[in-house]
């Protein structure tokens, strides 16, 4: 009696061992992402900045603000650059506010000669499991340098807040 | 008696540990191929192959709408535009701008002209969200517009993403 209540006994030990030892299936239990991005911020009066050459640095200059206690979460960075065939070549930067680092970007741009195809390109910068602001409850901006002579920069950047 | 309950006490707990050790999978990159959070829709512009092959398209034909499910945000994991433009009309300044999300972004789709003899001029946007990008509202849908007139460039719009509470 004994003998066979141990043996019923191992047997389920091993079954239970198995399954417990299983890995779960799935890559993630939902398709919420507590780690979306919440938003896409660009500069104040963004579809005028966005098709106009020449705009100031106060104009090109995306803030995002988070909430008390909250550091701000990036996820992706995108700039996107066109110069006209006026003026002369130039080497505008765009700083930041609040990034451990103090990361600068390059906006530089060759001016093409009348003729010539148009100088385009598109900064689009991603960062996987997202770049955090240095201090909670601080705001981090986005700053392109004074002039942006005869260039268009449109700048999004995508991330969400959290502790 | 004893000796045999010892026995089988020990054998149970070798098979135990066995049983564990035999279920271990081996050191796969990820459990199964599908995905939650896959892109399950790669919207393109209303126009399509239109849109996608024909200068001086309309906001209406170029516009992308992702009708929203109830209850259901929709997460957007990519936005590519193609930006084609002739050798035609003036300098190109169009714009692409959104609504229900937040931060209103807005798209830069200026193009430089290119002049006679000069080729066309050829871009893409091709823009990643790692984490995705939530939809501002639950329900309701997003829809990517460009400016009133795209002169002399051809818009080819696609937004990849996909729903979930």
């Amino acid at each position: 009696m004994k003998k066979s209540i141990l043996l019923l006994i191992c047997a389920i030990c091993v079954i239970c061992g198995s399954v417990w030892a299983q890995a779960p299936t799935t890559v993630q239990q939902s398709a919420s992402r507590f780690d979306a991005a919440t938003f896409l911020q660009g500069p104040p009066a963004a579809a005028t900045l966005c098709a106009t050459v020449n705009s100031t640095a106060a104009a090109g200059t995306v803030t995002i603000t988070p909430q008390a206690g909250q550091y701000v979460y990036i996820t992706g960075v995108y700039i996107d650059i066109t110069a006209d065939v006026t003026g002369v070549s130039q080497v505008a930067t765009m700083s930041t506010t609040n990034l451990t680092g103090s990361p600068i970007w390059s906006l530089a741009t060759i001016v093409p000669t009348a003729g010539a195809n148009g100088t385009m390109r598109q900064i689009s910068e991603t960062f996987p499991t997202a770049l955090r602001s240095s201090v909670p409850g601080v705001a981090v901006t986005f700053v392109p340098s004074a002039q942006t002579n005869h260039a268009i920069f449109c700048t999004r950047v995508a991330g969400y807040f959290g502790p | 008696m004893k000796t045999i309950s010892s026995v089988l006490v020990l054998i149970c707990a070798i098979c135990v540990i066995c049983g564990s050790a035999w279920a271990q999978s081996p050191a796969v990159v990820t459990q199964s191929p599908s995905r939650l959070d896959t892109a399950t829709f790669l919207a393109t512009s209303l126009g399509g192959a239109t849109s996608c092959a024909t200068v001086n398209t309309t906001t209406a034909n170029g516009t992308v709408t992702i009708a929203g499910q109830a209850g259901l945000y929709i997460y957007i994991t990519g936005v590519y535009i193609d930006l084609p433009s002739d050798t035609t009309g003036t300098t190109g300044v169009a714009t692409l701008s959104t609504t229900n999300i937040t931060g209103s972004p807005v798209w830069s789709l200026a193009t430089l002209n290119a002049a006679a003899a000069a080729g066309a001029t050829n871009r893409q946007i091709a823009e990643i969200y790692p984490t995705g990008l939530r939809a501002a509202s639950p329900g309701t849908a997003v829809t990517f517009v460009p400016s009133a007139q795209i002169a002399h460039i051809a818009l080819c719009i696609r937004v990849a993403g996909y729903y979930a509470p």
